[in-house]
């Protein structure tokens, strides 16, 4: 019995060790520093001045924290209903026993196996490129002259620029776990709905959709945590010059580790970088259990 | 077998799919023109790529040796290999020793434990990386490789016991007893019968594993601010930052190239398991 208590242990230990310094202490440090005044993120903990909730009011006083949470709001609800509609539409699409299901499957996930680096740069050096451009050509080519002219990359374009790049890149992922879903409804309830003569869009509306809600719900899930974390697009996109595209995780890396660019980032403390943290986490966790109230499970998880 | 329609009337009920082809040919289209495109420019001249004639002047394979070399993309690619593969090897070897114990073998505190494991998953990165920083200065690991190996292993061993535990599960009870009688150790006995059996799920795990950890941007900026560190994500994003100045945009889009063409790659011969490890592991959960 001891040596099995023994084998245990050893098996766990190196992962619960990762699990402690890696996830759980790192975690309710960030919580804590976030009531502090730290003035530098290698300061030691008998350093931090406690301030209580003066950094999250700052926070909320800071204009340019503000214009990122009015962005992720933006990003998370545009960028939301365009890739999760898109992804239902291709799921439907390709489930509806069309030739070369994989291949379709294959192309539309492709742009997540490929760095967030090279596919930005792909469209930034590339597609939206105001003199080799793919758009400009191919407007010119159908000559569609004022949108040959569009300037993708003007600061005032730069978001909208963003968004569908991102979109881009985040269709195929949700459209997977959805063909997946679809893939478990049973054939039967479309034969039977076939019979009784009912549409496309009927069978849509009537059996996949209401068969899918906990697939959904789970994407809407996985979505929304990870844009939350909304920082790579951002960053790429935004040259760290212009605030169009900052976002609460831009904001926290400028605060924290930046270089100090951004004029406000010097009147403010690594402290409210911490309090930009642990509001991204609660905003998450909140939309979570929102999610779970307004969806509720089938099979009550 | 169609599921809207029966054969008899195929072409008809192929008609009705023609919207769907039109879209997913269009998104086809797009993205073999945007790919294939700067492939074809990483082989031409920048003169060329703005005078809109790529390629009118053969092969320009030196556009590669100059990225790998005069931008440094080859130390980079290197960073990124190390980092990717010893990431993987420690990621399996501290994951699946703790999957097994809480698959196979009961004992108090279990469902806690399981618990935490989820629970760790769904922290955002942005919670863990100012502790981090100060944890790696202190113990003066700033500025080494070792610091994003640590890292890039511990964030994704939660995912790996995960998922793992799924594959554990699915293997039979029967085969440690016979292991027992046998007269193995119960660490023999997950060595050398487990460890093996779980191998599909072990090369799913790796290949995404490999694939997040190429392409990981957020802690490779934070934590590998040094050339001689970088990865080839941070490392082309600082290509592109120099191209103000250098104009070398035929190297640029060599860089591009190099730097998804390893995943792509990977995709080309494996997206089946690739794909099923996503829903696998996503619908699962």
């Amino acid at each position: 019995m001891k040596s099995k208590n023994w084998f245990v242990v050893r098996f766990l230990a190196p992962a619960m060790l990762c699990l402690l310094a890696i996830f759980l202490y790192p975690a309710l440090r960030t919580i804590l520093m976030s009531f502090n005044k730290v003035g530098f993120v290698t300061d030691n903990m008998k350093d931090w001045e406690f301030i209580g909730f003066a950094n999250y009011t700052k926070l909320m006083g800071s204009p340019l924290f503000r214009r990122s949470l009015w962005n992720i709001l933006k990003i998370w609800i545009g960028g939301g209903v365009v890739i999760l509609s898109l992804s239902m539409l291709f799921s439907v699409i390709i489930t509806s026993r069309i030739k070369g299901k994989k291949f379709w499957k294959a192309m539309l996930y492709l742009p997540h196996i490929i760095s967030s680096v090279a596919l930005v740069t792909m469209w930034m050096q590339y597609a939206y490129h105001n003199q080799y451009g793919l758009f400009k050509r191919l407007f010119e080519l159908i000559h569609w002259n004022s949108m040959a002219q569009f300037q993708w990359t003007a600061p005032e374009n730069l978001f909208l620029a963003m968004m569908i790049a991102y979109s881009y890149a985040g269709v195929g992922f949700y459209m997977l776990i959805m063909v997946a879903g679809i893939d478990g409804v049973s054939e039967d309830y479309y034969e039977a709905s076939r019979i009784e003569g009912a549409g496309i869009w009927q069978q849509f509306c009537y059996i996949t959709l209401p068969m899918l809600k906990d697939i959904i719900k789970r994407c809407i899930v996985l979505y929304s945590a990870s844009a939350a974390g909304f920082f790579v697009y951002s960053t790429l996109f935004s040259f760290n010059t212009e605030n169009a595209t900052v976002t609460p995780m831009v904001y926290m890396y400028e605060v924290v580790f930046g270089t100090g660019v951004g004029s406000s980032s010097a009147e403010l403390n690594v402290g409210a970088g911490a309090a930009a943290g642990v509001l991204i986490m609660l905003v998450v966790l909140i939309v979570n259990a929102v999610l779970n109230r307004i969806i509720p499970s089938e099979d009550g998880q | 077998m169609n599921r809207y329609g029966k054969r008899k009337v195929r072409c008809k009920k192929q008609l009705r799919f023609i919207p769907g082809y039109l879209l997913l040919g269009i998104w086809l289209a797009f993205t073999v023109a945007m790919i294939g495109w700067i492939i074809l420019a990483s082989l031409s001249t920048t003169k060329e790529i703005f005078g809109n004639q790529i390629l009118s002047s053969g092969l320009h394979w030196e556009n590669y040796a100059n990225v790998l070399r005069k931008h440094k993309m080859s130390v980079y690619f290197a960073n990124s290999i190390i980092y990717s593969l010893s990431g993987c090897i420690g990621i399996i070897l501290i994951a699946a020793p703790a999957a097994y114990v809480l698959s196979r073998i009961s004992f108090r505190g279990k469902s806690v434990i399981n618990n935490v494991f989820v629970i760790a998953m769904s922290i955002p990165s942005v919670m863990l990386v100012m502790p981090l920083f100060k944890m790696a200065t202190s113990i003066g690991l700033i500025g080494s490789r070792w610091t994003l190996i640590i890292l890039y292993i511990c964030i994704n061993v939660p995912f790996g016991v995960f998922f793992l535990i799924g594959f554990f599960m699915s293997l039979p009870k029967a085969l440690e007893e016979a292991a027992e009688i046998d007269g193995c150790t119960p660490d023999q006995a997950f060595w050398k019968v487990m460890f093996p059996l779980a191998q599909p799920g072990i090369i799913t795990l790796t290949i995404f594993n490999f694939i997040n950890i190429w392409n990981e941007y957020f802690m490779a900026l934070i934590f590998a601010n040094k050339t001689g560190l970088r990865t080839v994500s941070t490392g082309l994003q600082a290509i592109v930052q120099s191209m103000k100045y250098s104009g070398d945009w035929a190297g640029l889009f060599a860089g591009v190239v190099i730097v998804f063409l390893p995943t792509f790659i990977l995709f080309l011969f494996l997206s089946n398991k690739i794909m099923a490890g996503i829903t696998g592991g996503a619908v699962k959960e």
